[in-house]
């Protein structure tokens, strides 16, 4: 019996996290998230390292305040500023994938 | 991700080496926290640049280890509080000669590999006062496999390690079905 609901039990963990990765990928293939590598718990310095966008860029582009807010994610600005999450992603992508091609054309 | 994980990386990324060592401490004690996950990132950060992979891995295997001993010591001082009468009874004596015997390899499996079972573990050789210093070297050994294993993961693997670190996770979970339907086995061997 216990290892009945022991199975049952990690059957569930399994299934919700393959939903979960389905969701994603059906994302994804939708075009909502076009840069797979961005996250929330992402910082604007770490998104400067990582991924090359300036963080004056990133304050600008999401109307930030110019200083400060060092210690905050993308996920803490959004909900600090006010800014839609969708929007506010959509804008990072799009100087993640500015800053891609800029790098892809000076390499050729 | 979980809002405790993605806040937890967040303070990765601010306070370094010290949240890790931290979460891993307060998860060796028992604490509900991701740190394999965490662990992986960690590794991941190192190759990035945000964090020092030689300190952060030492700080990590003591934090680690340092909580594993606060464990054991918690599991000791738990066995004396229990009735005398348990603790005398052949159940408990019999689970107190196997973990003498095969205690040592049950520890360092679950240091790294079955690490949810880490915690019973711990309480159990406490509590049945396996000798400390024989707890003491597989906890050691197998804490600085895990962190060289997870942690070097997310090293090689840091453009995908929340891929490795869902993969890792769903292993786990995988073993530890797999080691408890093996001894939900072996008990109904036995009771034929």
């Amino acid at each position: 019996m216990a290892a009945l609901l022991v199975g049952v039990l990690l059957m569930s963990v399994f299934a919700w996290r393959a939903w979960r990765q389905h969701d994603y990928q059906t994302r994804l293939a939708a075009g909502e998230i076009q840069v797979d590598t961005l996250r929330g718990w992402m910082t604007l310095s770490y998104i400067e390292r990582v991924h090359g966008v300036p963080e004056t860029r990133v304050r600008e582009v999401l109307g930030l305040p110019g200083t400060g807010g060092d210690d905050l994610s993308l996920h803490d600005w959004f909900g600090e500023q006010g800014i839609d999450p969708l929007e506010g992603r959509k804008k990072v992508e799009a100087l993640i994938l500015e800053r891609r091609s800029a790098v892809q054309g000076s390499g050729q | 991700m979980s809002d405790l994980s993605g806040a937890l990386l967040t303070a990765l990324i601010n306070q370094g080496q010290w949240l890790l060592a931290s979460v891993l401490f307060l998860a060796a004690l028992g604490v509900p926290l991701p740190a394999t996950m965490l662990l992986l990132a960690a590794g991941a950060f190192a190759r990035q640049g945000v964090l020092e992979p030689a300190t952060s891995a030492a700080t990590g295997v003591t934090a680690a280890v340092a909580g594993d001993m606060g464990c054991y010591l918690a599991g000791r001082l738990m066995g004396q509080r229990l009735p005398l009468s348990w603790r005398s009874g052949p159940v408990w004596q019999r689970a107190a000669d196997t973990f003498a015997r095969q205690g040592a390899w049950a520890v360092l499996l679950t240091r790294f590999l079955l690490t949810p079972l880490a915690l019973p573990v711990n309480l159990l050789a406490g509590s049945t006062r396996f000798p400390w210093p024989r707890f003491l070297l597989p906890v050691l050994v197998g804490e600085v496999l895990w962190v060289l294993l997870f942690g070097g993961l997310g090293y090689v693997f840091a453009d995908r390690w929340e891929w490795v670190s869902a993969w890792a996770e769903d292993s786990v979970g995988l073993l530890l079905g797999a080691a408890l339907a093996g001894v939900g086995l072996w008990g109904l061997w036995r009771l034929r």
